[in-house]
């Protein structure tokens, strides 16, 4: 009976409110500068989860400008090295898993979600629960970049694309009443334009520049990071406007050069000299003096991913077997580059003289080889020699961890960060966007700069923004660019990947997959790929 | 809190101590002082018993309601004893008297329990049934849901595996209305069981108990006095947010006042090896694979010379030769030339023993009952058994005049073991997946196929420890006040460790599980009860409560692979990147008030009711988090009217019609659905287990911790109950002297706000919403009729009882906008309008006989193709089937038949929830002798035929032909020629080179009727003669046989019809029907 009665006695609220222990919910969270900064690492842990894949950024971005091929000995060349027909995926090789899959918006959308959460609870923080004001400014302003960045993302790869910036807390947000989920069409790829842009002013105007050496320089943003992503997205928008004829195009070329005079200046980069073999090897490694932004990997902290299984080495790297037989390595299902695409990536190289460019023996494996089709047993010009297969070795720093060795597996850990934004990068696109602002005789000087860091002499012809092109496509093969400088300046090397029609119709967008038409009728397929999927 | 649990654990603790002592009194008196106790022919105490000395009414009093009395009367005195709807009886006074009252009619004057109260079962204007104990008396069946199959009207029980003791078992109560599609107790909407007044929700186990044990197999039927099952929402409105599927009422004998009198029992059965599947062995696989191969040759190249078209001249022999491999054609290798017949090694005799022993008495003030039992049971199949020790105590005091109290603490010890499952390579425990008998076997290897688990280690054991305490203060006869504080413990603990040798992987693994379960239930119920008025004709029953209810679920799991040496068995020395543990801890609360008022006309001729409930979860959001349950309901005993009682009394002694409309709720399992949380991240660098995954579990960015949404649940505030609104008809008649009684009830009950999960467009996300979804209507009728063919008086008794179900529960609504939900991995649909659960899959539309009959895209003039059927290669035929393969319903109308989603369709109609469920059973008496007959029966339902599944699909993969045993099918039951019309297709090996027809593909092929009557049980026992017992100055013995699953009719192929799952697909496994005979002997001192 006392007991009852002690029961009874105590407030019922207090009874029917006990507090979980078994779960990290919101209203339980979000006090202290360490809850924030774990949401923050949260993004981007997922924005790097997202991106490990290889097909988020390097498939997406490199692949589809059809300068690489990939087959085996006694079997076909793989289809889908262009974004191409998707129209009868069921028969044919689908290098690229699912395309379908591939067209599925919803993991960019997660990180969204994330980054929505962290920003609406940092803002709704008292900023007395932060070291200082700076730190909850870096935080916030962290989470604008990530936030902007995969919107971003969405923006190049599918145009017209839902727009969500709520923070999803309750049950109301995504169902009605009687339980539906509430739906919403695509916005323009204007609106989340500017939705990026909005975002990445935010968090240009909250971050600091980084320094260099910094155990964060690189791996977190920092106000070069933001002036890099707001320079992309303004001339992204410069695209866009000129596309659409909306007025005042310019506008956003003169932004992107104060954004990136700005980096250039006050950010404390510098070009990595490609005369030093190990420094271009450290660059890729990561955190260099031209790293704008990066993703971590590295299994110094113990955030890396087999290699060998996944991500952007699986796709293009040869590895040592486990009998250290060179002709037992996986030259046989990467991506290499056929000779006839060579002279695409390095004009100016000559294959008698090994020279002058020097990119192409730092950046590939050999380069010498003048095989087409290596693997191709009917053809005369292939061979069987492995050594003779061209490939990409930026990105081949592999840690060997023979504890987890297991029967023929060796298991091949990443070590490379993933990269986004690179000082090369930037600075080529400086050079785009004063070519764009009429300033060519600035453009010049930057590409000049790069050709001699190259081993090339100056510039000399009258093509200037097909030399900036060439220019990014000699430095940036392989890092996540090209399909996308393609598409903003309409410049195909391989003319056949964007015929005039299919540009016009905005073709370069990806189809959306049939899992996000299906589970929201406000959805249409992008117009150019109706009739073109077979979902 | 935990102070507060603290100060309730002492206070339990104190009042045992304070009531288990002795409590003996003795008087000296002039006259004799006559001590006794008044009980029924159960041996239950009749309680309130009127006794006086005959002759004179004013002498004597009224016995305790634990049937015991004292009176001082001369000696040699006759006393008279009366108690309503019991005959009266008389007896001599003496010293310690033991006074047997005999109902007047055993099935409506019964005390049923009710919300909180005992009711006489006439008054009750509910749908109520009690279960007829003795039914069960000698059932040695471990679990209390297979012994009550067929017992009771509109209750089902649900078996979704053949293992003995696992929580795969159930009781449904009126239709299923679980909407997931989990094979234990979360896939059963489980009535809430009232254990001694304790509530305890089965789903609150579910998830955390690791032992996977059944919780209502660790009760002891022996010491389970009485089952009450309430059925309609007015009898089970009064639990409110927990009774919506039921409610199972459970009260375990106490003890009665006398002498102490002890029984003992004791019994011993065996299971009988159960069928064989039919397969060949040996040297006739050989053949028989051989025969099978040239017979599926001949059709592929239709007669023609076996020559495949890729080859150049090299004939028909090419076929034979790349296609026998050399487990066929070399017969004289010792590792080929095996004859295991692994079923006669994993098969045994199952033994079964019970050991039973009781002890009660007491004196006028107390009673007191303990009993101990040891259960024991080997698995027909091997590795398969369990063991349970069950101790149970009660004691009943009357403090004084005023106080009554009432202890009970029972334990039970349960040890299963469960097979080790698919842990262990090659354990081929279902005839569905033999290999084949041929190939060479090491001794381990054979030791671990007989289920002998050799150097493996399995121990499922649970502890369960109800203790309850009720007092009860009687301020009067007319009001008293129960106060109830109970406390049930579950612990569970699961250990598992598998040798190296016994893992295809040859790594060794353990697991170590261990699970802590408390309830705590207090309620304080204040009991009004007074009639008054003329002829006291007005009758008031008024009841308020207050009900708290604490639930903390605990597990812990720890796991590890990659030992040090086989002999450990517990994780020690593992290193620690292959050891895992999880460790949770959830608490759920719940708090009610509660109501009833009852107001009873002229003896309760006329009566109405109302029953009120507020309930507040923990569980449910801000928004959401109380309720209110109402209901009410009427009755009118219309054989009682003056004006009808001359005209039917002949032949009516009883009738009345009742109607209610309640309202009642369901909880959600899942306590945790209102959250949203943050949860490490994973996807990058994750999937530790597996060689080709990352291995390096990635928990940080850049070395910094960091936290990411859970993207599988947003938090709902608006989650809530589940309402179960029913309106329930009934009808009761006692008709010919009490030999004819009849139940019937109609009733119709719409469930809304089911919590199901829906999908969530991409761009929010969150993959998923877990929301008050679905709707379900259902309906049906229940009757019971129970005949008594000879007069109740009679020597020769001969009694039936048929118990009857029909429901029909249909989804009325889906959220999401009426969309179906199709399940494409379970094969299942929901659809509004059908039962949930509709089978998904390709519709057989039966064997090709013409290449003619193929339909034909009328736009091109092509016939139907099928993706993947590639006999081309064989016969340059690209998609084509031929005569004896199976065609299927092409869906989507592209005459092509893909083997996805896009040619699967709905088959509507065909559900696996039966319409009719229900018993029958008789009973025949004579003397000493009799004999009871308990069957059951289910009609009018669909189930897929897993075990002819697995074993045709077999010959659609060729490397699994060769490996896996080859079963012998009625072959004439398979297509042979055009038109023999015979419902299967061909017996065809798929050709490894192409030439795969994939004609065994899950489809409506394999759907059966599902119906069954299955004689559960046949009891005979024979007590020995009186004069016998007296000579050896015992009360009494008896000597039984029991049989358990007699025999089985079924329309289906399958060995046991009952257990299928939840999506309907049949799941007896490798634990068929088997035969059990106890024989067994009870002796009471």
């Amino acid at each position: 009976m006392a007991a009852v009665a002690a029961l009874f006695a105590t407030s019922c609220k207090d009874f029917l409110e006990p507090t979980q222990i078994d779960l990290i919910y919101n209203e339980a969270f979000w006090e202290t500068q360490a809850d924030a900064e774990v949401g923050v690492t949260g993004i981007y842990s997922l924005y790097r989860g997202l991106m490990s894949s290889g097909s988020n950024w390097y498939q997406r971005a490199d692949v589809t400008c059809g300068f690489v091929k990939n087959g085996w000995s006694g079997g076909s060349n793989r289809n889908y090295y262009t974004v191409g027909n998707y129209s009868d995926v069921s028969s044919v090789d689908r290098m690229w898993g699912s395309i379908d899959e591939a067209c599925d918006w919803g993991p960019f959308y997660k990180v969204i979600a994330q980054a929505n959460l962290v920003i609406s609870k940092i803002k709704s923080m008292d900023v007395n629960n932060f070291s200082s004001q700076e730190a909850y400014d870096r935080l916030l302003g962290e989470a604008y970049f990530l936030r902007a960045l995969t919107y971003f993302n969405i923006l190049r790869v599918w145009g017209d694309a839902p727009l969500i910036t709520d923070a999803i807390e309750s049950s109301s947000q995504v169902i009605d009443k009687d339980h539906s989920p509430l739906l919403i069409p695509r916005s323009t790829d204007f609106e989340i334009a500017s939705q990026v842009l909005d975002d990445v002013s935010q968090a240009v105007a909250l971050l600091d520049y980084g320094k260099f050496g910094t155990a964060n320089w690189g791996i977190r943003a920092n106000k070069g990071s933001a002036l890099a992503l707001q320079a992309h997205a303004n001339l992204w928008v410069n695209f866009l406007a000129r596309r659409d004829r909306l007025p005042n195009p310019l506008g956003y070329v003169k932004d992107a050069i104060t954004a990136l005079e700005d980096l250039r200046d006050h950010g404390g980069y510098s070009y990595v000299d490609y005369s030093n073999a190990d420094a271009v090897k450290a660059m890729f490694n990561g955190q260099s003096s031209e790293a704008v932004f990066e993703l971590y990997v590295g299994t110094e902290h113990n955030e890396s991913y087999r290699a060998d299984k996944a991500g952007v080495q699986a796709y293009t790297c040869k590895m040592t077997p486990l009998d250290n037989d060179p002709t037992h390595d996986r030259s046989a299902g990467i991506d290499w580059i056929p000779y006839s695409q060579k002279s695409k990536l390095y004009p100016e190289y000559d294959f008698d003289t090994g020279g002058p460019d020097i990119r192409p023996n730092l950046f590939f494996g050999a380069w010498d080889s003048t095989y087409n089709e290596p693997f191709n047993e009917t053809q005369g010009s292939s061979t069987n020699d492995r050594t003779k297969v061209t490939w990409l070795t930026k990105w081949a720093q592999l840690t060997e961890d023979t504890e987890r060795k297991q029967e023929s597996y060796i298991a091949y850990f990443a070590e490379c960060n993933l990269p986004v934004f690179r000082y090369t990068d930037a600075m080529l696109l400086l050079a785009e966007a004063y070519y764009k602002n009429a300033e060519e005789g600035q453009a010049l000087q930057i590409v000049n700069e790069i050709r001699h860091r190259a081993g090339l002499g100056d510039y000399a012809g009258g093509d200037l923004l097909s030399e900036i092109m060439q220019q990014r496509i000699s430095e940036l093969f392989g890092e996540g660019y090209l399909y996308y400088d393609f598409i903003r300046n309409n410049y195909w090397p391989n003319a056949h990947l964007m015929g005039a029609v299919k540009y016009r119709q905005k073709g370069y967008y990806w189809p959306v997959s049939s899992n996000v038409l299906s589970t929201n009728h406000l959805i249409d397929q992008t117009p150019y790929w109706n009739g073109k999927c077979n979902w | 809190m935990s102070k507060k649990l603290q100060r309730i654990g002492a206070f339990l603790l104190a009042s045992i101590l304070l009531l288990v002592a002795p409590a003996t009194r003795l008087d000296a008196q002039k006259q004799v002082t006559v001590k006794g106790t008044v009980i029924d022919q159960n041996g239950d105490p009749v309680p309130a018993a009127v006794f006086y000395v005959k002759g004179h009414k004013e002498s004597g009093g009224v016995a305790r309601d634990n049937g015991t009395f004292s009176v001082t009367v001369s000696k040699g005195a006759t006393l008279v004893f009366t108690s309503l709807g019991y005959a009266d009886v008389e007896q001599t006074a003496a010293p310690n008297m033991v006074v047997v009252m005999k109902t007047e009619n055993e099935m409506l004057n019964e005390l049923v329990v009710v919300g909180y109260t005992k009711e006489n079962l006439r008054s009750v204007s509910a749908a109520v049934q009690r279960v007829d104990m003795q039914a069960l008396e000698n059932n040695q069946s471990v679990s209390l849901a297979t012994m009550l199959a067929g017992q009771a009207a509109g209750l089902q029980t649900v078996t979704r595996s053949g293992v003995p003791g696992a929580s795969n078992t159930g009781l449904v109560i009126r239709g299923n209305s679980s909407l997931s599609s989990a094979n234990d107790i979360t896939g059963i909407s489980n009535p809430l069981y009232i254990i001694d007044g304790v509530p305890m929700s089965l789903q609150d186990f579910a998830g955390y108990n690791v032992t996977d044990n059944d919780f209502l197999s660790s009760l002891n039927p022996q010491d389970i006095q009485s089952i009450d099952i309430l059925k309609d929402a007015a009898a089970t409105a009064i639990y409110g947010s927990r009774g919506a599927n039921g409610v199972i009422i459970i009260t375990t004998r106490k003890g009665t006042s006398g002498a102490a009198r002890i029984t003992a029992r004791v019994s011993h059965g065996f299971t009988l090896k159960p069928e064989k599947v039919p397969v060949y062995v040996g040297e006739e696989e050989r053949q028989a694979k051989i025969d099978l191969l040239k017979k599926t040759w001949t059709n592929l190249f239709q007669g023609a010379e076996w020559y495949d078209q890729r080859t150049s001249g090299n004939g028909a022999t090419y076929v034979e030769a790349i296609a026998y491999p050399s487990v066929l054609t070399d017969k004289y290798n010792p590792y080929f030339n095996n004859a295991y017949d692994f079923q006669n090694m994993f098969y045994q005799t199952g033994q079964t023993g019970n050991y039973d022993l009781s002890m009660e008495g007491g004196n006028e003030n107390n009673s007191y009952r303990v009993s101990l039992a040891h259960y024991d049971e080997t698995g027909v199949l091997k590795g398969y058994g369990l063991s349970r020790t069950n101790l149970s105590m009660s004691l009943v005091t009357d403090v004084n005049k005023w106080i009554h109290n009432e202890v009970v603490m029972r334990y039970s010890y349960v040890n299963r073991d469960g097979g080790l499952g698919d842990v262990m390579k090659a354990m081929p425990t279902s005839p569905t997946n033999l290999p084949s008998s041929l190939f060479y076997r090491t001794e381990t290897e054979l030791n671990q196929m007989s289920g002998g688990l050799g150097e493996a280690y399995n121990k499922n054991v649970s502890h369960d420890l109800t203790v309850g305490e009720t007092l009860r203060l009687k301020f009067a006869e007319w009001l008293t006040m129960d106060n109830q504080v109970s406390m049930v413990l579950d612990f569970g603990k699961r250990d598992y460790s598998v040798p190296s040798i016994a893992r295809t992987d040859n790594k060794s693994i353990a697991y170590s599980y261990a699970s802590m379960t408390t309830t705590y239930n207090l309620n304080s119920v204040l009991n009004f009860n007074k009639s008054f008025g003329k002829d006291k004709q007005h009758t008031v029953i008024a009841l308020l409560g207050a009900e708290a209810n604490i639930n903390d679920l605990n597990t812990l799991r720890a796991e590890a692979q990659s030992g040090m040496s086989d002999h450990l068995k517990v994780i020690q020395g593992y290193t620690k990147e292959n050891t895992y543990a999880f460790s949770d801890i959830v608490t759920s609360r719940l708090f009610s008030v509660f109501g009833l008022l009852s107001y009873g006309f002229a003896g309760n001729r006329y009566k109405i009711e109302g029953v009120y409930r507020r309930d507040g979860s923990s569980r449910f959001g801000a928004n959401t988090r109380w309720a209110n349950f109402p209901s009410v309901k009427a009755q009118w005993a219309f054989s009682e009217e003056p004006w009808l009682k001359p005209h039917t009394s002949a032949w009516m002694d009883f009738g009345k019609v009742r109607v209610s409309y309640g309202t009642s709720g369901e909880i959600y399992y899942d306590p945790l659905l209102q959250y949203n949380s943050l949860v490490a991240p994973s996807g990058f660098g994750s999937g530790v287990k597996w060689m080709d995954s990352n291995k390096m579990d990635v928990k940080t960015y850049g070395g910094n911790l960091s936290l990411v949404s859970d993207f599988d649940k947003i938090a709902n505030k608006d989650l809530t109950w589940s309402w179960s609104k029913e309106v329930d008809y009934g009808m009761d008649l006692e008709l010919f002297g009490r030999r004819l009684n009849l139940n019937f009830d109609l009733y119709s009950r719409y469930i809304s706000n089911l919590v199901y999960t829906s999908e969530l467009p991409a761009y929010v996300g969150f993959n998923r919403i877990s929301s008050n979804l679905v709707d379900m209507v259902g309906h049906g009728f229940e009757t019971s009729i129970t005949a008594y063919l000879f007069p109740r008086t009679s020597k020769v008794q001969w009694d039936w009882t048929l118990n009857l179900g029909n429901n029909h529960m249909v989804i009325a609504k889906m959220g999401n906008g009426g969309k179906d939900y199709i399940n494409t991995d379970e094969n299942y649909a929901f659809i509004q309008g059908a039962p949930a659960f509709q089978y998904y899959m390709h519709e057989y539309l039966g064997a090709l006989d013409n290449y003619s009959d193929l339909p034909v895209n009328p736009l091109t003039g092509e016939a139907l193709t099928y993706y993947q059927v590639d006999m081309g290669l064989a016969r340059n035929l690209q998609g084509r089937i031929f005569p004896g393969c199976s065609l299927y319903t092409d869906v989507d109308g592209d005459y092509y038949l893909r083997n996805d989603e896009s040619d699967m369709k709905v088959l509507e109609g065909k559900t696996a929830e039966p319409k009719i469920t229900g018993g029958l059973s008789t009973g025949f008496k004579y003397k000493n002798f009799s004999v009871r007959v308990s069957s059951s029966f289910a009609f009018g339902h669909w189930i897929f035929n897993t075990t002819l599944y697995e074993q045709l699909s077999r010959l659609d993969c060729s490397w699994d032909y060769y490996q896996y045993a080859l079963y012998k099918f009625d072959e004439s039951k398979f297509w042979s020629e055009p038109g023999d019309g015979s419902y299967y297709p061909m017996l065809y090996v798929n050709y490894w080179e192409g030439g795969g027809a994939n004609i065994y593909r899950k489809s409506s092929m394999y759907l059966e009727r599902g119906d069954y009557w299955s004689i559960d049980n046949v009891n005979i026992s024979y007590n020995l003669p009186d004069k016998w017992m007296q000579a050896i100055k015992l009360r009494g013995i008896n000597v039984y046989l029991n049989i358990s699953n007699l025999a089985m009719f079924k329309a289906s192929s399958v060995l046991d019809p009952r257990k299928v799952t939840r999506t309907g697909f049949y799941n007896g496994e490798g634990y068929p029907l088997s035969q059990t005979f106890v024989m067994g002997t009870q002796i009471q001192f």
